[in-house]
């Protein structure tokens, strides 16, 4: 695991000398209380209420609570079933959820079913925090972010088995073991970042590069789909920022962190064994020998995933599954997906036809990465700042792994990390008063421990910006103007009045 | 679209008197003019001189013994006749009266040896050369005598001059396959560095022999070609030599065209394409180093049949008499003829059946340009051709390929070039052709699928940034509709936020145009604006989509005049919510107080506090200010 080329090999180093001794994240397990999927229709039986229990975290809870959470999740979500106006015209939430505060916990439920309610099959997820163990960790729990965090690892799950009603209907023996074996994993690794509004806002962090490049890459992956009809949708990332998707936007944030935070940086070890092939691009997953014509069975197989997909252009998106080639080439990742069978023909036409071109727009982007942002985004900051526009999902942030990161490797100067409280009122502040709903806002903060707040929404962007308290203790216009340089200097190019 | 004889001529044939041989019709042909030269013994020399198209000349001499050849000088005033093994006569064409006999003079080598060469290298110079010398000498028309002006020595076996550059080939070694160049220019002779030409290994043939050499130029650069055989006498390639005009740098060998003809082969060059035509399949293969310059070696991209001219459809095609010339001429001896061969690009698209390749063919030929456009019209709409292979020919007529000497001998400035050839230019296609006969037809071609138009249409874009070209705005405004009419929404957005399309204000406002659709296009259009510092615009895009509280906002944080403000409030009376007027007016008011203290007339009347609301609405605030002093 342990290596130069993975990046988080500098990030989790202790030796790293710059003053980011602070992890901007905290796993999930050290203030988890409990997670749980439920299918309540399974345990309707009295004295088989602990069969609705899918799965259940920790493993080693006695079964009577395990039971005991879950009918209480269910009645909580029954019982306020009959405050809800029924939304008629409204189009129905995805995941309703149900939020419940203890005094020791902060709990979460949402429903996922089927979105075509053919028969009422639903299946209940549940989270709750600790709210001592958040203290201890310095995390302030943010519901809304909390209510995302579950309902993205549901997504998660079902980008890889599809939804659960279909998978349990399958084989319930099966499901179990398939909810064991993922969420097992998926929770262990899974982090929260102290700030929750990056866990609220969910977005994903774009590549910024001239528009030459990056025209290249557009005309060479429509070249990829001329050649290649079989392939239905792209994706194209540098490094782990992302440049180009053309699947559903539902569907990115899960997809772009199983590929950044799994895949990848698992399969970086192996790009620096020397290659005998000429071409360096290569398939991460799927057969090493793509000579032979044999099918592509057990672990040759390729990674199925369930996007949100339709077929028509009038018609509503529905989970279809694809098989997913993902192809790589000097940190260029390439991610095809295809409905029908993949054979290791069409991977070597693949290889070939994309290989060499990818070759070239790869290092014209690395030439371009290396070049352009040395001088602009590692100069050192005195504030923090969270950007996201949720048309095209984009975000970028002070707080992010690969900002912190890149500050590491560059030694920026960095301001303080913003204490617990700071980070939960501006999650509070953009919850209350500014209107999700809104194109544009604007509020200035300024918290007892003499942090400012600026949000600004403009055109439906937000920009957050996170001002330390200074010597000089500045009013009101102060912070307007600072504001307002900040963006003429960072956001010129986005309209941020 | 190989055509022969749309230009032609008759000539007489050859026909030697049994017994005298003073008595006869004899032909030569004159390389440098492409000239059939008839020669008539009846008492006096006739001599005519045809080619294949234009006058014939007519000249008469005396009889004086068999002549060997015969040459015109280029403005053709001039005719050498070798009649002896050393020396030369030249005619002065120039006759008062055509039935009488011309003035002529001699020349003869200063060495004495037998000439084995003799060439025009300009209208008043002359190149001898014999098996040791070469000659250069000079005609003195008036004094009807010639001077020697420079010699070398050399050792050659057979020479061929080559004309347009003025550059002699001297064969000599063992098997004759050690090439020297020399350029004759400003009366000097000037050595090119020799070389050796492989002639194989298996070659059945022990020497280089003259008739195997062309020497031709292709795309801006000068080649030796010499078509080598095999062990059973069949040809297997024809091998391409670049003559290096660098006196420091020997040529090489450059290209290989493979052949593999048993029989008569006989090549041609017409517009930078090889053609060799074979006898004995009766069949023409087409080669084109410019498809791929960097390629060794080129199979034919067209193996064709020589179609006649409308003119003379009764011409037998590949007759074993025939005789071929450079670098279009054919010659049938029996039947008198003197055909010329052209390549008729229009008929290319009854030959190619890749439109892929007869496009990339064409951006080579010359005048091509509108065949081109309209091919590719064709093929764009019957989908015949891939976006790859389409890059590929976009980056080809975008910006300048150029290929030739200019471009090596840049790189060596301290080295002396003895020639220079102009460079080679292939099709370039301006963007506004491009527009009007291929883009616009595709755009409206409703069968079309627009994502394929778009796509089309970024492929050109992207080879117009590649070779660094200015684009045409109105080309942007169509890749924008096209995207749009494609539904391709999300990619025209990112395709706007990482500035591929350029920021103007009409891409703005035609973003605005289609914000209903894509909501997220607003946002863009605005950004644009922004970086654009057309504020004012911003405003007016606010007010227009009702947002006047924005628009007010923005118009706070600038400096503007103050006609917009009016505008702003004009926009702001006609709201229902009178909390919301009353907030926006003011802070208005307060901001162009405190701006200029002086008001003018028309400002202030807009700026009244009793305008902004109607007299209903005045009464209605009357009556809740009244209920709120009602309550207790």
């Amino acid at each position: 695991m342990v290596s130069i080329a993975n990046p988080l090999y500098f990030f989790a180093a202790p030796s790293s000398s710059a003053g980011t001794a602070e992890s901007p994240t905290i796993r999930i397990t050290d203030v988890i209380e409990f997670f749980f999927v439920a299918h309540p229709d399974s345990g309707r039986k009295e004295g088989e209420e602990f069969k609705r229990v899918m799965y259940f975290y920790p493993k080693n809870e006695i079964l009577d609570r395990q039971t005991d959470i879950t009918g209480f999740a269910e009645a909580v979500v029954n019982f306020t079933e009959n405050f809800v106006t029924p939304e008629t015209n409204k189009e129905p939430t995805e995941f309703p959820f149900r939020t419940v505060s203890t005094q020791k916990a902060e709990h979460v439920y949402i429903q996922a079913r089927s979105r075509i309610f053919v028969e009422n099959d639903q299946f209940l997820i549940g989270v709750a925090l600790c709210k001592q163990s958040c203290q201890v960790a310095n995390y302030s729990i943010f519901v809304p972010a909390l209510k995302n965090v579950l309902i993205d690892s549901y997504k998660m799950f079902r980008l890889f088995f599809g939804t659960m009603t279909n998978f349990r209907k399958h084989s319930e023996e099966k499901f179990r073991e398939r909810l064991e074996y993922f969420f097992g994993r998926y929770l262990a690794l899974l982090k929260l970042h102290k700030m929750p509004l990056l866990d609220y806002l969910g977005g994903a962090e774009f590549l910024p590069l001239q528009g030459e490049i990056y025209l290249d890459i557009v005309t060479m992956l429509s070249e990829v789909e001329e050649e290649f009809p079989i392939i239905k949708k792209l994706v194209f990332l540098y490094q782990d920022k992302l440049l180009y998707y053309s699947i559903s936007s539902r569907d990115v944030p899960s997809l772009l962190r199983y590929l950044t935070q799994n895949l990848l940086p698992g399969s970086l070890a192996s790009e620096l064994e020397p290659s005998k092939k000429t071409n360096p691009g290569r398939f991460l997953r799927g057969p090493e020998d793509l000579s032979l014509d044999t099918p592509l069975l057990g672990d040759e197989a390729l990674p199925t995933v369930y996007l949100n997909s339709k077929d028509d252009e009038d018609e509503e998106e529905k989970l279809q599954r694809f098989q997913m080639i993902v192809y790589r080439c000097l940190n260029a990742t390439v991610c095809m997906f295809v409905k029908s069978e993949v054979t290791r023909k069409l991977m070597r036409n693949i290889d070939s036809f994309l290989g060499p071109e990818l070759v070239k727009v790869a290092s014209a982007i690395g030439d371009s990465v290396g070049s352009n942002d040395a001088a602009t985004l590692r100069s050192s900051c005195d504030f923090h700042y969270i950007y996201f526009n949720p048309s095209s999902l984009s975000m970028t942030s002070s707080f992010s792994e690969t900002q912190i990161l890149d500050d590491a490797i560059t030694g920026a100067i960095k301001p303080p990390n913003p204490p617990s409280d700071v980070n939960r009122l501006v999650c509070e502040t953009l919850f209350r008063f500014i209107d999700e709903n809104d194109e544009f806002g604007e509020c200035f903060v300024k918290s007892d421990s003499e942090w400012w707040i600026v949000l600004k929404k403009v055109n439906c962007r937000l920009l957050c910006l996170l001002l330390p308290p200074c010597v000089s203790q500045p009013s009101l216009a102060d912070i307007q103007a600072k504001a307002q340089s900040i963006i003429k200097s960072r956001f010129e190019a986005i309209f941020f009045n | 679209m190989l055509v022969i004889g749309q230009r032609k001529a008759a000539f007489e044939p050859d026909n030697p008197s049994p017994n005298d041989s003073t008595h006869g019709t004899q032909n030569f042909f004159d390389n440098a003019t492409s000239r059939i030269c008839t020669l008539r013994n009846n008492g006096f020399l006739d001599l005519t001189a045809r080619a294949v198209e234009g006058e014939p000349i007519s000249v008469k001499t005396r009889e004086c013994g068999p002549t060997r050849l015969v040459k015109f000088s280029p403005n053709l005033e001039l005719c050498i006749l070798q009649r002896h093994h050393n020396s030369i006569d030249i005619l002065i064409c120039r006759t008062k009266s055509p039935s009488s006999v011309c003035d002529e003079f001699s020349c003869s080598s200063k060495s004495k040896e037998e000439i084995i060469t003799v060439e025009w290298v300009s209208n008043s110079q002359i190149v001898l050369v014999t098996k040791q010398v070469v000659e250069l000498h000079q005609v003195i028309e008036e004094k009807k005598t010639t001077k020697l002006v420079r010699t070398t020595n050399v050792d050659a076996v057979w020479a061929i001059f080559y004309h347009p550059l003025s550059i002699l080939f001297i064969a000599n070694g063992s098997n004759t396959a050690t090439i020297l160049p020399i350029v004759i220019s400003h009366s000097q002779l000037s050595r090119l560095k020799s070389f050796d030409v492989e002639i194989g290994n298996g070659n059945s043939r022990d020497k280089l022999l003259e008739q195997d050499v062309t020497i031709t130029t292709l795309y801006g650069q000068l080649y030796l070609m010499v078509l080598r055989y095999g062990r059973n006498a069949a040809a297997t390639d024809l091998a391409l030599y670049e003559i290096s005009p660098d006196t420091s740098i020997a040529s090489s060998f450059k290209y290989s065209l493979s052949l593999g003809l048993v029989g008569g082969c006989g090549i041609q060059i017409s517009d930078n394409v090889v053609v060799v035509h074979h006898q004995a399949s009766k069949s023409s293969l087409l080669f084109d180093i410019g498809l791929s310059l960097h390629r060794p070696s080129h199979t034919p991209f067209l193996t064709l049949s020589l179609s006649p001219h409308s003119s003379c459809q009764s011409i037998q095609l590949y007759s074993q008499v025939w005789l071929m010339f450079q670098p279009n001429i054919v010659i049938d001896p029996i039947a008198g003829q003197i055909y010329d061969v052209s390549l008729c690009i229009e008929h290319s698209s009854a030959e190619f059946t890749d439109p892929t390749a007869q496009l990339r063919f064409l951006t080579n030929r010359v005048g091509s340009g509108k065949l081109f456009l309209e091919c590719l019209l064709q093929a764009l709409t019957n989908r015949k051709i891939t976006l790859r292979n389409l890059s590929r020919i976009f980056s080809d007529i975008v910006g300048a390929k150029k290929s030739g000497s200019e471009v090596s001998s840049s790189s060596s400035s301290k080295s002396t070039t003895l020639f220079v050839i102009p460079p080679f230019k292939s099709l370039q296609i301006e963007q506004r052709d491009m527009q009007s006969s291929v883009f616009i037809p595709l755009t409206e071609d409703v069968s079309l699928d627009e994502c394929f138009v778009s796509n089309v249409l970024l492929e050109y874009l992207r080879s117009l940034y590649k070779q660094k070209q200015p684009v045409d705005s109105y080309f942007l405004e169509l890749v924008v509709q096209t995207l749009c009419d494609a539904g391709q929404m999300g990619k025209l957005q990112q395709l706007v936020t990482y500035r591929v399309i350029e920021d103007s204000k009409q891409l703005a406002i035609l973003l605005i145009s289609y914000a209903a659709r894509c909501p997220s296009l607003f946002q863009s259009a605005v950004d644009i604006l922004s970086r654009r510092k057309a504020a004012d615009q911003i405003i007016e895009v606010y007010l227009s989509n009702g947002q006047f509280i924005d628009a007010a906002r923005y118009f706070d944080s600038q400096t503007l005049s103050s006609s917009l403000a009016n505008k702003i409030c004009e926009r702001c009376s006609q709201n229902k919510n009178r909390l919301v007027k009353y907030a926006v007016l003011s802070q208005l008011n307060e901001k162009r107080k405190g701006s200029s203290p002086s008001k003018n007339a028309s400002a202030s009347s807009s700026l009244d506090p009793c305008k902004w609301y109607s007299t209903e609405e005045q009464i209605e605030a009357n009556e809740q200010v009244a209920t709120c002093h009602e309550l207790p």
